[in-house]
């Protein structure tokens, strides 16, 4: 029987994911996603913002 | 010994700089670890539920549906709600996306970011709420904490008091209180950005022709920026004076002080923080505390054309 395996969330790492395993009938991987579940829109945010401002906006992306 | 106080800990939409805030208190962490017990981390243990404590810590700010679900069990199983870091307090650095749709901002990532190969938008994912907002616009709140993260020592006493249930012994300063720089008066004649020239390490940014936040920022970081001969740009958020006084707003604090300090018209740092709103205010733009003063215009002026000079 085909089942889906899910880790979530997914713990130990920086923010939000989920990750999902697909497996066929005989118990075999049919696919495996790993989901970002956080969207902040730093793409934009950034846009306009003075340059010398980059290099500690940007730190704030990712903390760790 | 009285049972250790259970401490519970969930991040929301951040950048887990304020979990790291955590580890920074280095040898002081066993100390801590002597009061409490952390009984949910993310970022170190693997326990998905949300589980009963004491005190509930949440860093982030409200983006997606997920965190707003979050911070409502947070909420319902923990007996005080400590808001910690500027995200959770105003928004945090992703404030800034104020002026921008929700649709905007998806576009931008996803439809026409060059560097990325897909042109959809996620779809099974915690769905986007209409913006960015500050933990109290869904939550109720005991006790606030900004710094982005908060520097050790702050979080040290923030613990401690929550656990052992006294007030605070927290300072109420501006950064400029723990600047090293001298304030001091000058025939500066214009306005210069942090990379134009030479600066003097001992004097005020502001006394040198530089925008500096410091005199309009809450102390919750001891200063480190201007030591390096950063300016500060306010990612503690506003100082008290502003949060608790309709007539105080950053933009004219500032352009006042620097005025008085240099050869430099008022009117002329007004309209320079105006143009660059979307750096001076980026961390806490989100947060109600700017929209009953003149800076309810924030919108207006980080919608206007390209800031003039040097943006990204
Ligand atoms: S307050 Fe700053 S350090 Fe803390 S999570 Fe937000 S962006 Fe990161
Ligand atoms: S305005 Fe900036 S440089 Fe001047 S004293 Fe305050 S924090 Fe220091
Ligand atoms: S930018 Fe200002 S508030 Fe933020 S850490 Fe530097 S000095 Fe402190």
């Amino acid at each position: 029987m085909s089942r889906t395996i899910a880790i979530d969330p997914v713990t130990r790492i920086e923010g939000h994911a989920r990750v999902e395993i697909e497996l066929d009938d005989a118990g075999k991987v049919r696919s495996s996603a790993f989901k970002v579940m956080d969207f902040r829109g730093f793409e934009t945010v950034l846009r306009g913002m003075q340059v010398e401002m980059m290099p500690t906006v940007t730190s704030r992306i990712c903390g760790t | 010994m009285s049972a250790k106080a259970r401490v519970s800990i969930e991040w929301l939409s951040g950048c887990s700089g304020c979990e790291l805030g955590i580890v920074d208190l280095h040898e002081k962490l066993l100390e801590v670890l002597d009061e409490i017990e952390l009984v949910r981390i993310p970022i170190l243990m693997d326990v998905k539920e949300y589980v009963a404590a004491d005190v509930g810590i949440l860093t982030g700010s409200i983006r997606t549906e997920h965190d707003r679900h979050a911070a409502r069990e947070m909420r319902r199983l923990c007996k005080s709600i400590l808001a910690f870091g500027t995200c959770p307090v105003y928004g945090g650095p992703h404030s800034s996306a104020y002026p921008h749709t929700t649709d905007e901002l998806l576009d931008g990532a996803y439809r026409s970011n060059a560097s990325t190969v897909t042109s959809e938008v996620p779809t099974d994912v915690p769905r986007l709420l209409a913006g960015n907002r500050p933990l109290d616009s869904e939550i109720e709140v005991d006790l606030y904490l900004p710094g982005c993260p908060p520097h050790p020592a702050f979080i040290f006493e923030a613990l401690m008091s929550l656990v052992r249930g006294r007030a605070p012994g927290i300072g109420r300063h501006s950064v400029c209180f723990r600047c090293e720089r001298k304030m001091v008066k000058t025939d500066r004649k214009t306005l210069r950005r942090a990379f134009e020239g030479e600066f003097d390490p001992e004097i005020c940014f502001l006394s040198q022709g530089c925008l500096c936040f410091g005199s309009v920022t809450l102390d919750r970081c001891l200063a480190p920026c201007t030591k390096v001969g950063v300016p500060c740009f306010s990612c503690g958020g506003p100082s008290e004076p502003v949060i608790l006084e309709p007539q105080k707003d950053v933009r004219s604090e500032v352009a006042l002080r620097m005025s008085h300090l240099t050869q430099i018209p008022e009117a002329e740092i007004v309209a320079e923080i105006e143009r660059q709103a979307k750096t001076h205010f980026a961390y806490a733009m989100a947060s109600p505390v700017f929209r009953q003063k003149p800076t309810f215009l924030l919108k207006k002026w980080t919608q206007s054309p390209t800031p003039a000079g040097g943006t990204a």
